[in-house]
């Protein structure tokens, strides 16, 4: 038989919740009490393993997430995305479309919202949640990303920026031309590219413009933009396909591949 | 000739062995195989295709098997098409009509070909004497074409983009 033994903890609790994602912070430890585990912000990990109430080898296992399977990460190792809100590790995002053929995001039991994070200076943005286009949900990503960024450097201070200053901590201020029209689209003619290539390889750009900046530019000259259900982006004229790729395993960041009557003709390294 | 795979049992066939040359590719499995990198974008080029036919040739196979293994061709793709990102690829076939079947996407939603939206690829003989794995990449080393040492002299001739020998 398995007994679970309730132990109350008496902890030294600083009074203000302001601590990563709002918890109690123990002044003595400076860990957080989720309630189940104390986190070490210091660390960025849980002090202990996961656990559960009925016996399992891993507790909370998302088999198609390996990274699940650590007991001592927070919110599946993407705390801008995720978060455990009770000190388990619990479900992600989820993603189904709907007879419209549109994409539709439902909000996992450990999904991050911009307001959950203390110091945010952001207000006024819509839910990201559900039932919403995936240039909202973008859209929506790039303003919590935005919330969290400006949150971790200054705590509970709070900041208040309007919108241009939050579009240009993104790094989508007009710094130039993302490119014109036609093959290679739109990169390969822009302002401040540089030819990367290697070897044999297919041509490789590296350009300074953001890929909302390539996407503006795109649909400026033309082409005709369809989203896949998980939300790849796709361009097209004529025999041209430009395919965003939010983040490439090499470089972490988002690119772009170019495809000339089916046939890859280059890659771009967007900022 | 190229198909899709849509039996059920095939797929989880061919997903096992793409799941091998995964772990292969990453050290977790032991091989004689020799490892070539390449431009994982090359995969989808004319001359790639040439190249396919020559390891099928090589090799003696009559086919090998496009897969995508992510986005996961099950929860995503099947789930959403009714049928797995994968093509059975014929010896003989044209670099014309490879890249057509890389690029024919779903009636539903072209942009889901499985030549555009993938993350992670493999290319499978049946009898396993190379394969390809590769990660969509901004770089020009993330792709992986596993070989016969024997071989790497005639595809360097062949494909130059592939002569680097990244690791053994």
């Amino acid at each position: 038989m398995i007994r679970i033994c309730e132990i109350s903890i008496k902890h030294s609790y600083d009074g203000a919740p302001g601590s990563f994602t709002g918890k109690e912070r123990d002044t003595e430890s400076g860990n957080d009490y989720f309630g189940a585990r104390y986190y070490a912000s210091s660390m960025g990990r849980w002090l202990s393993p996961d656990w559960a109430e009925s016996p399992s080898n891993i507790p909370y296992a998302i088999l198609s997430d390996p990274q699940s399977f650590n007991l001592y990460s927070y919110g599946l190792n993407n705390p801008l995305k995720n978060r455990d809100f009770d000190g388990h590790s619990c479900d992600p995002d989820y993603s189904t479309t709907d007879k419209n053929g549109n994409m539709v995001v439902h909000a996992g039991q450990c999904h991050l919202d911009w307001w959950d994070i203390p110091g945010h200076a952001w207000v006024g943005f819509g839910n990201i949640i559900t039932g919403q286009t995936p240039k909202q949900v973008w859209t929506g990503v790039k303003q919590m990303f935005y919330a969290y960024s400006v949150a971790l450097p200054f705590g509970q201070i709070g900041v208040s920026l309007g919108a241009a200053d939050g579009l240009i901590s993104l790094g989508l201020e007009a710094d130039g031309a993302a490119g014109a029209a036609g093959e290679g689209a739109a990169v390969e003619a822009g302002a401040q590219s540089v030819d990367v290539t290697k070897g044999n390889s297919v041509k490789n750009w590296k350009t300074n413009a953001s890929p909302d900046q390539v996407s503006k530019t795109l649909e400026s000259n033309g082409f005709s933009k369809s989203t896949t259900a998980d939300g790849r982006i796709q361009f097209t004229k004529g025999d041209t396909q430009c395919t965003m790729y939010p983040k490439a395993s090499s470089t972490g960041g988002p690119s772009m591949q170019v495809k000339v009557g089916g046939e890859v003709v280059s890659k771009v390294r967007m900022k | 000739m190229t198909q899709w795979i849509s039996d059920d049992k095939q797929f989880e066939e061919l997903f096992l062995e793409c799941q091998t040359c995964v772990f292969i590719d990453n050290g977790r499995e032991p091989t004689s195989l020799i490892r070539l990198s390449f431009d994982d974008a090359g995969i989808c080029t004319r001359s790639f295709a040439a190249l396919l036919q020559k390891l099928l040739e090589w090799s003696g196979d009559t086919n090998c098997f496009y897969v995508v293994l992510r986005p996961d061709p099950v929860h995503y793709f099947h789930r959403l098409f009714g049928k797995y990102p994968a093509l059975e690829i014929g010896s003989g076939i044209t670099p014309e009509e490879y890249l057509s079947a890389l690029n024919q996407g779903p009636e539903q939603s072209p942009a889901d070909a499985v030549g555009t939206n993938y993350a992670e690829r493999v290319i499978v003989s049946p009898s396993l004497s190379w394969f390809v794995h590769s990660y969509q990449s901004s770089g020009d080393t993330d792709g992986h074409l596993w070989i016969p040492s024997e071989w790497v002299d005639r595809v360097a001739a062949i494909y130059p983009d592939a002569a680097v020998v990244a690791s053994a």
